[in-house]
């Protein structure tokens, strides 16, 4: 099972996050950004509403769509899917300001040494770069 | 008296340091340092002001994140008034403290719990568990659904720092007034959750729904919906439930699979409450409920109807007696 309330909590002091637009953002976080090759790296993904009135779904750990790895796009978000208001829902919907950490962990490993990077794009909103160095 | 209680308090700060100077000098140094993460160094250099970023969790971090609960439990003990006492959690004296009443109708009074705590309790109560020397929380006492013998009474409430503190308990869930809504696009519930119990900002909750269940005629053929989690939040602020489903989607079951179906998910809570070293989900009594959506032809109309039901459930392992509110149902004309 997949609790994420303490990771929501340490969310705050995250400097990089990603850019704001239309009051919300979204940002991934990872604890290694220099890996070993086939070393795994664990993506976290947190949704933000920064103004009041966004309705926040928190109920998950919800599927990530849209992360980029290297400009590759292995889960593309449905067409037609809103990216934040699932239509078949049930559960705990918060009212921004909010943050929702409950999405899947992604991981991935690599191979060939040198920089890579991933990056979160849904609908229009785009998240912080995480540049991974595998040596 | 007070001096003891400075006593705990001063141990509770050499612990919490304590545990921030382990983070700091050997898992933060080691994972900001050696990985080098410039956003996460420059956040190492926030924690001693008391913050940390946690990085994504696993078996590695283990420590790290450890030690953060152990300064994080220690400093929210110490930010409390250290002139209030320190509720010990063996402590089940007084009246309790002052408790904000929402008397419902809907709330079944032979319910466990006695009142919605709004205000997480009054200024004097605290609710704190006993910090032991170790930066960590006092022991883990059992938490009854009843509410043990500390429970806050409906009308009640001491003034604001002239009793003791109730021990923190969660003994269930009430549903408050219902809504509905079709927006064209999505229709559904909304019910207001009320978790019952004493002292509930010390208390932190999580919503559990099952994988649906029971799928009949028409709906017979959609896929299963997997169990999931709301996270854990205090639980006297719980945000309201919202039972949602897509117009479009259900017309077509209905249109396309045989018309009339239904399917239905579990949902229960879980809980704990670190004051009193109760760190580990526990299964709340009295809160589960049958949630289940149903389109039905009405005459010439379509309907969708979605009840929340008060039943025991079992999801993932976990079990909950019903919860404590009997029936809340919408039904809406989807075409």
């Amino acid at each position: 099972m997949h609790f994420t309330g303490d990771l929501a909590d340490h969310y705050d002091d995250w400097i990089d996050k990603g850019p704001v637009k239309d009051g919300r953002r979204l940002t991934i976080m990872t604890a290694r950004d220099r890996v070993q090759a086939g070393q795994e790296v664990q993506v976290v993904h947190v949704v933000e509403a920064t103004e009041p009135g966004l309705d926040v779904y928190l109920m998950g750990p919800k599927e990530v769509f849209g992360e980029a790895v290297d400009g590759h796009v292995a889960n593309p978000l449905p067409e037609g899917m809103d990216p934040f208001a699932p239509a078949e829902y049930d559960g705990r919907v918060a009212t921004g300001p909010a943050v929702d950490a409950n999405y899947d962990v992604t991981t991935y490993t690599f191979d060939a040494p040198g920089e890579h990077q991933i990056v979160w794009r849904l609908a229009g909103w785009t998240s912080n770069v995480l540049r991974v160095t595998v040596v | 008296m007070r001096s003891s209680q400075h006593a705990k308090l001063e141990a509770a700060r050499e612990a919490g340091e304590a545990a921030e100077r382990t983070w700091q000098q050997e898992d933060a140094r080691q994972l900001a340092g050696a990985i080098g993460n410039q956003a996460f160094a420059r956040a190492v250099a926030t924690a001693r002001a008391g913050t940390a970023m946690l990085p994504a969790a696993g078996p590695a971090d283990a420590g790290l994140t450890s030690a953060l609960a152990r300064a994080a439990d220690a400093r929210r003990a110490l930010a409390r008034d250290p002139g209030d006492p320190p509720a010990t959690a063996t402590t089940d004296g007084g009246t309790g403290g002052q408790t904000p009443t929402v008397t419902t109708p809907e709330i079944d009074p032979g319910g466990a719990g006695q009142a919605r705590s709004t205000g997480g309790g009054d200024a004097g109560g605290g609710g704190s568990g006993q910090v032991a020397p170790d930066g960590g929380a006092g022991q883990a006492q059992a938490v009854t659904p009843d509410g043990g013998a500390t429970s806050a009474q409906p009308t009640g409430g001491s003034a604001p720092g002239s009793g003791g503190a109730s021990r923190p308990t969660a003994t269930g869930v009430s549903l408050g007034s219902s809504s509905q809504w079709n927006d064209g696009t999505t229709y559904g519930l909304i019910t207001p959750i009320i978790v019952r119990g004493t002292n509930l900002a010390d208390v932190l909750d999580s919503e559990l729904v099952g994988a649906s269940i029971d799928h009949t005629g028409s709906m017979a053929s959609r896929p299963s919906a997997r169990s999931n989690n709301s996270g854990f939040m205090p639980a006297d602020s719980i945000p309201d439930d919202r039972h949602g489903s897509g117009v479009a989607d259900h017309l077509s079951y209905f249109d396309n699979h045989g018309g009339d179906g239904s399917y239905a998910r579990q949902q229960m809570d879980l809980f704990k409450i670190p004051s009193l070293g109760i760190n580990t989900p526990q299964d709340m009594p009295n809160s589960g409920y049958r949630i289940k959506r149903e389109v039905k032809r009405d005459g010439t109309s379509v309907k969708g109807i979605v009840t929340k039901t008060a039943e025991a459930v079992s999801i993932d392992g976990h079990t909950s007696t019903p919860g404590l509110t009997a029936k809340r149902e919408a039904t809406i004309t989807l075409r």
